[in-house]
């Protein structure tokens, strides 16, 4: 293998610069797959799957999974892969994503305490993931990506393979919709 | 955003609406330059655009903070880094390409954008065969990104009907999500109606639309919750199916039963889900829904045992979409099976596969497992022939899909072939609800990613090809969720067009006589 790819014009990341993109990226690309499939366990295997593309594509030399390339290409190809990863298991997962509100009700149904306490901080994390799921997986990833993890609407377009403009209408439509929802459990809560 | 009381709220003056899709994007550079200086203007004298504006950049905040990748990662690099490497040694290595166009380098001197592997310069044997390995990828991403081709128009090929007017209709806002007809002249279909609350949010409600004298009336039925599946027995008789949601409650399956009157709510079993539904005769229906098979004999709905071969637990579950009975003796019905554990029993399977059920002497048996595939459709047309529908993972292209037909035929399920000039849909494709008129005719529904609408498939006995559906200009997107056929000349498709970012209406289309149309008030 390292004899044929010695005649390649790129130079392949070393297992210490691959364990260094690991451990740069694995928590926010966790964190993005989380939020996007609702489910801990499946965030996992699929950022593990993610990970595992990326590094047959770094030992087959293909771009950016080289040297040559730059941190924030990476990140883009990573987030690309997971994004389409986890697009494509909830479509498996079900065909329609039903998600609950019941999660929205039981939060709201508890006492608020005082402004910024961790409880507090906890049911308003969980709220505003009930409240995500209210979105289609497709919104809810542009609004992640965009907001959350702070790619430019440029790169969530290539992220996820529409254009800027339509990166703009979802982001419009899915901060509408989550201000809806997470304004009417908060108001629910007071 | 949980923050302090909020004082009375300001009241929107006429021009605020204009404004609504503005306030959470006025600083994207994609916004209309002249429509957010507008805004601009607007935003200094307006209480009630202010607090909109506010309100929208709190949710950001809140986003950012609660959604974010804040805190410690929640891995140990090392034990990931372990993992990672087990498992791609597992696993065949795949030609690696990218998931869609290569992202533009950052830099001038970054290289060019040509198909990764092409640049390498390779000899002797393994050169030959990286050429091939290239070729061939090369020729499957030119089929997958090629422009689009209008469908030739052939001898029999349905023709569209178009519209430039959005099919709104006023004061509905939700969706449709199956149709049942009758006849010709009459037809129900369910779905969802947007109820909005008091403090500005919304949450769905039951919707039952009727079809008569040749026009659709609404009705939302007081029951919080989406109904997804209908079938008629006749004018007076048939059953809803769905999810109800109920305040300080757990989700619960609903089951509606139509008398010839009203709409009247049944109880159902504990824990089940139901989103289709096919009754035979009044006494006797089934419903398929997320780990459930009911059946209905007339007086109850009870859960059917699921065959125990699947090896369904707490970490294997199985997701039942689609059902088509023949007859109280025999049917199909399809799904996914999901495997949701951990540790090496998820890395030694595939994360799902697609199931075609079989009921046949009382007992619902397992016909075929499709690895990597998810099943979303079934129209059996007799015991002999059958269509299934659904997508199936690309080994090559990890994190896409391709759409997949099953042709049942003389006692054997055959993946179909491919239908050709697809265009940009072939990316992350898949196959919806399917209706078989006969042996020489069908449709089956799938969504173009790229032009964010659905398509229609049409089959006329020998391949399946795509009809354009009516060009609707001046939305953002329209999807079909269902279709149902009465003949070969006449049907309906229904679902969703999203007229604007936060307008969601029913979107029916009607086929006759080899005319596509949107109906409209």
């Amino acid at each position: 293998m390292h004899e044929r790819l010695s005649t390649l014009s790129v130079t392949l990341m070393t297992l210490a610069a691959f364990t260094d993109m690991v451990d740069r990226h694995q928590h926010a690309l966790y964190t993005f797959l989380r939020n996007l499939v609702s489910d801990a366990e499946q965030a996992y295997d699929l950022m593990q799957d993610t990970f595992q593309e990326a590094w047959r594509a770094s030992r087959a030399g293909a771009d950016p999974l080289i040297a040559e390339c730059t941190d924030d290409q990476r990140r883009r190809w990573l987030f690309q892969v997971a994004y389409h990863r986890g697009i494509s298991a909830l479509r498996r997962r079900k065909l329609i994503r039903w998600e609950s509100l019941d999660l929205l009700r039981e939060m709201a149904a508890k006492p608020a305490g005082d402004t910024g306490s961790f409880e507090e901080q906890i049911v308003e994390s969980e709220a505003l993931r009930a409240a995500l799921a209210r979105l289609t997986s497709q919104d809810a990833a542009c609004l992640l990506l965009r907001v959350a993890h702070g790619f430019s609407a440029a790169e969530v377009g290539q992220i996820m393979g529409v254009a800027p403009n339509s990166v703009a209408k979802r982001l419009s439509r899915a901060k509408q919709r989550l201000r809806a929802v997470y304004l009417a459990h908060n108001e629910e809560a007071r | 955003m949980r923050h302090s009381a909020r004082p009375p709220q300001p009241t929107p003056g006429s021009q605020c609406p204009s404004f609504a899709e503005v306030w959470p994007v006025l600083n994207e550079q994609a916004t209309n330059a002249d429509l957010a200086a507008s805004a601009r203007a607007h935003l200094a004298t307006c209480a009630y655009c202010q607090q909109q504006l506010a309100d929208y950049e709190r949710l950001d905040l809140d986003i950012r903070r609660y959604l974010g990748p804040s805190g410690p990662p929640r891995y140990r690099t090392e034990e990931l880094m372990k993992d990672i490497l087990e498992g791609a040694a597992e696993q065949p290595a795949a030609p690696s390409v990218p998931p869609l166009a290569p992202v533009a380098p950052a830099s001038p001197q970054s290289r060019g954008t040509a198909v990764p592997g092409t640049r390498r310069v390779l000899s002797g044997l393994g050169a030959l065969a990286a050429v091939l390995v290239i070729a061939l990828l090369a020729a499957t991403l030119f089929a997958r990104f090629a422009p689009r081709h209008p469908t030739p128009a052939t001898k029999g090929t349905p023709i569209v009907k178009g519209t430039s007017t959005p099919p709104l209709e006023s004061g509905l806002q939700g969706q449709v999500w199956d149709i049942a007809m009758v006849s010709a002249s009459e037809g129900w279909a369910v779905g969802e109606a947007d109820h909005p609350l008091a403090n500005g949010g919304v949450s769905p409600q039951a919707l039952v639309r009727h079809y008569q004298h040749g026009a659709w009336s609404s009705q939302v039925l007081p029951i919080g919750g989406v109904l997804t599946g209908i079938s008629m027995v006749s004018a007076s008789e048939g059953w809803a199916v769905g999810r109800g949601f109920e305040v300080g409650k757990p989700d619960s399956v609903l089951l509606l039963h139509y008398d010839g009157h009203t709409w009247k709510q049944v109880p159902g079993p504990q824990r089940a889900d139901a989103e289709q539904v096919q009754m035979l005769s009044a006494s006797e229906g089934w419903a398929v829904g997320d780990g459930s098979i009911l059946h209905y004999d007339g007086r109850t709905w009870r859960r059917q045992a699921l065959p125990t071969s699947l090896g369904l637990s707490a970490a294997k579950t199985i997701y039942v979409s689609d059902i088509s009975m023949l007859s109280p003796a025999e049917g199909w019905a399809v799904g996914t099976l999901q495997v949701n554990g951990n540790g090496d029993t998820s890395k030694a399977n595939p994360p799902s596969s697609g199931v075609i059920l079989h009921y046949i002497g009382g007992y619902w048996t397992v016909q075929k497992i499709i690895q990597r595939a998810g099943l979303a459709g079934v129209s059996m047309l007799s015991a002999a022939d059958g269509w299934v529908s659904g997508s199936i993972s690309e080994a090559n292209i990890p994190g896409y899909t391709a759409p997949l037909l099953l042709h049942y035929s003389g006692g054997q399920w055959a993946q179909a072939p491919q239908p050709l000039n697809l265009g940009s849909y072939l990316i992350t494709g898949s196959f919806g609800p399917i209706s078989m008129v006969s042996s020489t005719d069908g449709w089956v529904t799938s969504f173009d990613s790229g032009l964010l609408h659905s398509i229609l498939l049409h089959y006329d006995g020998t391949a399946w090809s795509k009809v354009e559906l009516p060009n609707i200009q001046n939305i953002i997107e329209y999807s079909l969720n269902n279709l149902a056929m009465l003949s070969a000349n006449e049907g309906w498709a229904v679902g969703v067009v999203n007229v604007t970012s936060s307008l969601a209406s029913p979107l029916m289309l009607h086929y006759l006589n080899g005319v596509w149309s949107v109906y409209s008030k």
